[in-house]
């Protein structure tokens, strides 16, 4: 999803006047002092340094060095999960690995990978795609960690539907392990605010927000016929989602989950071309990124500054560490936890090392950044001039991609925020639906603002949710060891049944 | 292999006279010196048979050597769709609802269709591909043919895009299969 784009233009749309202006100047001041904290940063080498990325990528390269680089290791293993290699047929109906990662994966992948990557590059120059993938392989530990507790410390009801997520391992995991289960409890309460916080958000506002200004883009920019009816674009969306999680009209969610791996598959498709086009370039391109990653030159804070630039990027971009995903992962059906903790993994490699390196290679080799006017427009702007390069019409495929990612992180973000209302009270089905009208609210605050408060507020709140999650993820890390360690003692020694096309066992 | 046949059965038509037929070439004597003993119906004459046999079965051939028909009902189902987080959270209770519904509405009918006929029958529902499900029984119950019906319960248009599961069938399956107009 979210890519979070703090401090940085992505779209910019005209001045909000009349009922946007009205709804922009009520809530600016509330979520610029959020902000404000959430993003306390320090300076190194002239780079602005936020705590908060800190506090992520420390944790991604602790637990992969903690779970000793299983996510270089257990990669094979976690693809041979999804192809189906280890379920057993007799399971067949329930929820497979491969739908797991979809879900959750469908819910990463958008705005951040197509605009997020392109911030990154403006600022930083071709080499901050280096650091993004670097942070991306270590997100993939984080991942990890998260989703196999996600698994572990679910709770199944006896109608057969499960409930997973941070919830529920910071308050029965970290209350097992510490021996306080009143500090369990705090963290978990902690999270679900801020779950419903990065709900409407990141989630919600952000995307409605970068989708609205997305179709007043291409229809004509500030001559548009929308250009001063944002909330008019809102209601619309609103309306979509509210079908969706009010109505509970299928058929809006079910078109939307098969158009998303569509665009996704169009979209990677469109950098092939680009670079099928650009041969000759790519070999360069490969160069810039390298050495742009060591040496950069005109970067602000040099060396540190590019590096800053590249992990803030990924850590917005993939959600490691913000324990969504551990949410979407649990309603799996699995015996042992560890297999979705391997097949997270691949999340951050998808959303990261593949998605935004192929977004990253297109602005590289079309040397569309280096145009001044095109690094100036920065987001989906600059991406979008990248692809123009070779594809005239592509802005428009883009637009649509965008309004289908932003519509579908939306529905998956708003699950998230429903869960965390459900477990604040005790899945009272009252306060989800009170908390499903709120959302649609949301939508439409989130097209009629300027682009700035949205941003900011979106990045506090998803990033706030790492703060009790991560703590949590540290007190577990060695209960997940040890249900990593179980699992692949099982899978050497064969407990671990594999079977083949039939549906025979053939180990 | 056996003289066991695996018939692939849905609500429709051709379903019903596949059984039929299965039923009544279950009670054919063998050139092998298979003879079919007539026995009154089990008195449950339900459940689900495992696919590799049962020991007890196993003997009884010996003394009944009928052949048996496993009625096998697939609900179409892929673990590479694409599905909503709401769907996931309530995916396991709605498995067990679908497989329910298939028991009590398709199979016990056919089931019973078949236990009038004095066959020696077992059923069993299952998630996955028409095709490949039914290919995977044969080879796992140790079946000589699969028996099916031609429609089955999607329309024409539907199988002229998507192909129909019977030809399918008849490209994997490990036994010969026959198709029941």
């Amino acid at each position: 999803m979210s890519s979070l784009l703090a401090a940085a233009p992505v779209l910019t749309t005209a001045e909000p006047t009349g009922i946007d202006a009205a709804i922009s100047d009520a809530t600016t001041p509330v979520a610029d002092w959020i902000t404000s904290i959430v993003f306390f940063s320090v300076d190194v080498g002239g780079a602005s340094l936020p705590l908060i990325v800190v506090w992520l990528i420390v944790a991604a390269v602790i637990f992969t060095v903690y779970m000793g680089f299983l996510t270089v290791r257990g990669f094979k293993h976690a693809i041979d999960l999804v192809r189906g290699k280890y379920s057993n047929p007799n399971d067949a109906g329930e929820v497979s690995h491969f739908q797991a990662l979809a879900t959750a994966v469908s819910g990463t992948v958008g705005l951040g990978n197509i605009a997020g990557v392109a911030v990154a590059i403006s600022l930083g120059g071709p080499g901050a795609t280096f650091w993004m993938i670097m942070a991306g392989f270590f997100g993939m530990s984080t991942k990890l960690v998260e989703c196999t507790l996600g698994v572990k410390y679910r709770n199944e009801r006896a109608d057969g539907s499960v409930s997973g997520g941070p919830m529920y391992y910071l308050e029965k995991g970290v209350g097992k392990v510490t021996g306080s289960h009143a500090f369990g409890k705090v963290l978990a309460v902690a999270f679900a605010i801020f779950t419903i916080g990065g709900s409407l958000g990141g989630g919600n506002m952000f995307q409605s927000n970068q989708a609205t200004a997305q179709i007043v883009a291409v229809t004509g920019g500030e001559s548009s016929i929308f250009a001063d009816y944002n909330w008019i674009i809102g209601v619309i969306f609103a309306v979509a989602v509210g079908a969706v999680i009010i109505g509970g009209i299928k058929s809006i969610a079910k078109v939307t989950e098969k158009l998303v791996p569509a665009m996704a598959a169009i979209y990677l498709v469109s950098v092939l071309v680009v670079i099928l086009f650009n041969l000759d370039r790519v070999l360069p391109a490969f160069g810039d990124i390298l050495t742009g990653a060591f040496n950069p030159t005109a970067v602000a804070g040099g060396f540190v500054g590019v590096l800053i630039v590249g992990f803030q990027r990924a850590a917005f971009s993939n959600e490691a560490g913000v324990g969504s995903a551990s949410i979407a992962h649990s309603a799996v059906r699995t015996k042992e936890p560890a297999t979705e903790g391997y097949v997270s993994l691949l999340e951050p490699f998808i959303d990261t090392i593949v998605v935004c390196t192929a977004t990253a290679l297109v602005i590289v080799i079309s040397g569309a950044y280096q145009d001044e006017a095109a690094s100036e427009l920065g987001g989906v702007a600059l991406t979008s001039a990248a692809f123009e390069t070779v594809i005239p019409w592509f802005p428009i495929l883009l637009a649509i991609a965008i309004v289908m990612f932003a519509f579908s992180t939306m529905i998956s973000w708003s699950y998230y925020g429903m869960k965390a209302v459900g477990y604040l009270f005790n899945d009272s089905t009252k306060a989800e639906f009170v908390f499903k009208i709120v959302f649609v609210i949301f939508t439409v605050i989130g097209a009629a603002l300027s682009l700035g408060p949205v941003i900011d507020f979106s990045d506090s709140m998803i990033f706030l949710m790492s703060v009790p999650n991560v703590i949590g993820l540290y007190i577990l890390a060695r209960t997940v060891k040890r249900e990593l360690k179980q699992y692949q003692v099982k899978l050497a020694t064969g407990q671990i049944k594999e079977y083949d096309k039939a549906g025979q066992v053939v180990n | 292999m056996t003289h066991d046949i695996v018939v692939g059965v849905d609500t429709s038509e051709a379903s019903r006279r596949a059984v039929t037929w299965a039923c009544d070439l279950a009670s054919v004597p063998r050139p092998d010196g298979w003879t079919r003993t007539p026995e009154p119906a089990p008195a449950d004459g339900s459940g689900e048979t495992s696919p590799e046999g049962d020991p007890v079965s196993e003997q009884r051939q010996e003394s009944d050597p009928a052949a048996r028909v496993l009625l096998c009902h697939v609900i179409p189902w892929s673990p590479f769709s694409f599905t909503t987080n709401e769907e996931n959270e309530r995916r396991g209770s709605r498995r067990e609802a679908e497989l329910k519904a298939a028991q009590e509405q398709v199979l016990e009918p056919l089931e019973k269709l078949a236990v009038d006929r004095g066959t020696s029958v077992s059923t069993v529902a299952r998630h996955g591909d028409t095709a490949d499900v039914l290919a995977a029984m044969a080879r796992g119950s140790g079946a000589g043919l699969v028996v099916v019906g031609r429609t089955g319960d999607s329309s024409k248009l539907r199988a002229r895009i998507l192909g129909s599961y019977t030809s399918e069938l008849a490209q994997h399956c490990p036994v010969p299969v026959v198709v029941i107009p």
